[in-house]
């Protein structure tokens, strides 16, 4: 391997930027499309559930096909594609070295792009798989899986020819999260499971997809951009490997709590139900960890582009997980369970955590490698608070909206309809909360396509450099 | 691991920036950008180590407590831990009690809840000789099954009844029998455990299901 000899940081950063730039890029506007394409069947689902006429004579346009195609265009076109564009990046700048195979990782992409297309038109075409998170046959799942592979292939090799001696804990949560990924795609589509076991598989193979995938790369987001924006040092190195090696260890057992009350033996649900308690102990290290990283200079916090978003994620973290520990346990289970309360919690998860960690990195990441600066604050700040205001209202509302509904079905007196007409103040306010989250990617796409067009006037280059960003 | 740190601090430096920045065409996000801070080597607060402690204790206890049998049963831990063997086996229902249960649990899919059926398909339970009439005859078709034309009351009906022996107990079939043929406006005599046990006894080695004319030649001639 050529050695290259750099005279500052800052050039051999740059130079490994520009050299990723393509790369990154790919990934980041084929997230972007995801993105926008996700939101518009978020709306379209979200008024299905208070207007449920609306749409309703279009067989590929019914809830049952809409809202999975959803969750997977967002779970594996906008987050998978911009997390992995974010864990590369990551991986340049710990490692210090430029990605290797670039033309295959771009080749990768562009069948991983084809296979859930083709998968997106099997769901509305009613060939969905039928279970959440797993429903792209196993057709065109494939393909998604043939363009995962260079990724794991580059970051593997990216370690062995790493330029720093050092590791830093972000390079542990991308290298594993990478290896998970497939762990976790094999066990979902290649044996044949059926019946209760399935089921099994299913939840186990949806929580980890979040646990041991999204989680470890937004994690690893943080644990980069907290220190480099701040300036301040990570607190502490050994609660960092704590956070990491505790959540390897109990996350995966936590799949089964999605089955409490199910038929499976009650052994599986209970050990599960303790892993999901267990939780606690990384979710609280990486808590401290990062809060004492940030204490003292949360002004900064607030005025830098990418910690907003990248704070606000780290918290949702911590205040998703403990929920998630709490509402694990039976009692609570029997309340919350089938109400409108978990779909608020999966969405602190793969919204207020992993898409505003992935916003926050982006604003980052962007500058860097199109050499071009964001070119509008009031945008930046738009795209935060519609986020922000977007998801808090989402979850507030079907969260107190999801006890109440929880505390009326176990009552056997009440019949089911007028718990249905209850609800539907709150799953109005979720459309709202749908538009107001639309209205902010749209604001943001615009930004983000304007950022890579050159643009070199002298006035575009001053919105983000005062905050060290 | 701080030593680990150090020996890269030179390259985490950016004093080294110089004025030839020009010549590189270095640009602002990367010239602006500080240093990765090397990490801390804190060991955290003490009420953190107090949480995890807390944390593992609770696990343990709480999947030692709610653990169950190691086996493939479902859930089963609602029965076994929150009510005895002995306290289960203390509640003696009444035939008529029994017969409800299992009514509702197994029948009133497809005969409904008012004994009524669905025209058709599934056979009326009021005022039939099958429910009212011979005992063993009823028996047969809970525990056999039953399939073909019948008429009940100038309704004909062409169903297909599963059967239901190996799934419920001897006495269960009588329980019922007995909540049948006294629901729905039937007033017939109770069916002792005896004569569900008799024919059992006399057509256990059945396998096929009734026929309804096979049924009506074995028991009424």
């Amino acid at each position: 391997m050529k050695v290259r000899k750099f005279d500052s940081a800052a050039e051999r950063r740059n130079f490994i930027d520009r050299d990723s730039s393509k790369v990154l890029l790919s990934f980041f506007t084929s997230g972007m499309i995801w993105l926008l394409i996700g939101s518009t069947l978020a709306i379209i689902a979200s008024f299905k559930l208070h207007l449920p006429n609306f749409l309703g004579d279009i067989s590929w346009l019914t809830f049952g096909r809409v809202r999975p195609l959803h969750l997977n265009t967002m779970v594996y076109g906008w987050a998978s594609m911009t997390g992995a564009g974010v864990a590369l990046w990551l991986l340049t700048r710990t490692l210090r070295i430029v990605i290797p195979i670039q033309k295959t990782i771009l080749t990768g992409l562009v069948i991983w792009n084809i296979g859930l297309t083709i998968g997106s038109f099997q769901i509305l075409g009613g060939y969905s798989r039928g279970m959440e998170w797993l429903e792209i046959p196993f057709s065109s799942a494939i393909l998604m899986v043939v363009g995962l592979v260079p990724l794991l292939i580059a970051s593997l090799t990216m370690l062995g020819n790493r330029a720093s001696k050092h590791l830093y804990i972000s390079v542990y949560y991308i290298i594993a999260a990478f290896v998970w990924i497939f762990a976790l795609l094999l066990v979902a589509y290649v044996p044949d499971f059926d019946t209760t076991v399935q089921g099994g598989m299913n939840w186990w193979y949806a929580h980890n997809a979040l646990g041991l995938w999204f989680t470890p790369i937004c994690l690893a987001a943080a644990y980069y951009l907290i220190p480099k924006v701040t300036g301040r040092p990570i607190y502490s190195y050994s609660l960092s490997l704590l956070g990491f090696w505790t959540l390897a260890l109990f996350y995966n057992w936590n799949g089964f709590h999605h089955l409490i009350g199910g038929p499976v033996p009650t052994w599986a649900t209970t050990i599960s139900i303790a892993a999901s308690v267990m939780m606690i102990i990384p979710v609280v290290t990486v808590a401290v960890n990062h809060h004492l990283t940030v204490v003292g200079v949360f002004k900064r916090v607030i005025n830098s582009p990418t910690l907003r978003f990248v704070v606000f994620g780290a918290m949702s973290y911590t205040f998703v997980s403990l929920q998630g520990s709490l509402q694990a346990l039976r009692n609570v289970n029997e309340v919350i369970h089938f109400t409108h309360y978990v779909i608020a919690h999966a969405h602190i998860g793969m919204y207020a955590f992993v898409t505003m960690v992935l916003f926050g990195s982006m604003y980052y990441i962007m500058p860097r490698i199109t050499g071009n600066e964001w070119q509008s604050k009031s945008r930046i700040k738009w795209h935060f608070w519609l986020s922000a205001v977007g998801i808090i209202l989402y979850i507030v509302a079907l969260q107190i909206g999801g006890i109440w509904q929880g505390f009326l079905m176990n009552d056997p007196d009440i019949p089911f309809l007028e718990i249905v007409e209850k609800m539907k103040p709150f799953l109005e306010s979720r459309s709202v909360a749908a538009i107001l989250l639309t209205t902010g990617h749209i604001i943001f796409a615009y930004s983000y396509f304007k950022i890579i067009k050159r643009d070199s006037s002298e006035k575009s280059k001053i919105v983000t450099q005062n905050f060290g960003d | 691991m701080a030593k680990k740190g150090r020996e890269n601090t030179e390259e985490f430096d950016d004093s080294r920036q110089n004025e030839q920045d020009d010549i590189y065409d270095i640009h602002q996000a990367a010239l602006r950008e500080r240093p990765l801070p090397e990490e801390g080597t804190e060991i955290g607060p003490w009420w953190l180590y107090a949480i995890i402690l807390t944390t593992f204790a609770f696990g343990f206890f709480y999947a030692g407590f709610y653990f169950g049998e190691f086996n493939y049963q479902p859930h089963q831990l609602y029965l076994t831990q929150t009510e005895s063997e002995a306290e289960i086996e203390q509640v003696e229902l009444t035939q008529m009690e029994l017969g409800e249960n299992i009514y509702g649990r197994v029948c009133s899919t497809c005969h409904q809840a008012n004994g009524e059926g669905v025209e058709g398909a599934f056979p009326t339970l009021v005022d039939t000789d099958y429910v009212n009439g011979n005992v063993s005859r009823f028996a047969g078709i809970i525990i056999h099954g039953l399939y073909g034309e019948l008429e009940i009351n100038g309704v004909s009906y062409n169903g297909n009844m599963p059967a239901w022996g190996e799934q419920i107990s001897d006495k269960e079939v009588a329980a019922v029998m007995t909540y049948v043929r006294n629901s729905f406006g039937n007033n017939s005599s109770d069916v002792p455990i005896d004569s569900v046990k008799s024919y059992r006894e006399t057509f256990g080695d059945r396998t096929a299901q009734w026929e309804v004319g096979e049924l009506n030649d074995t028991f009424l001639n």
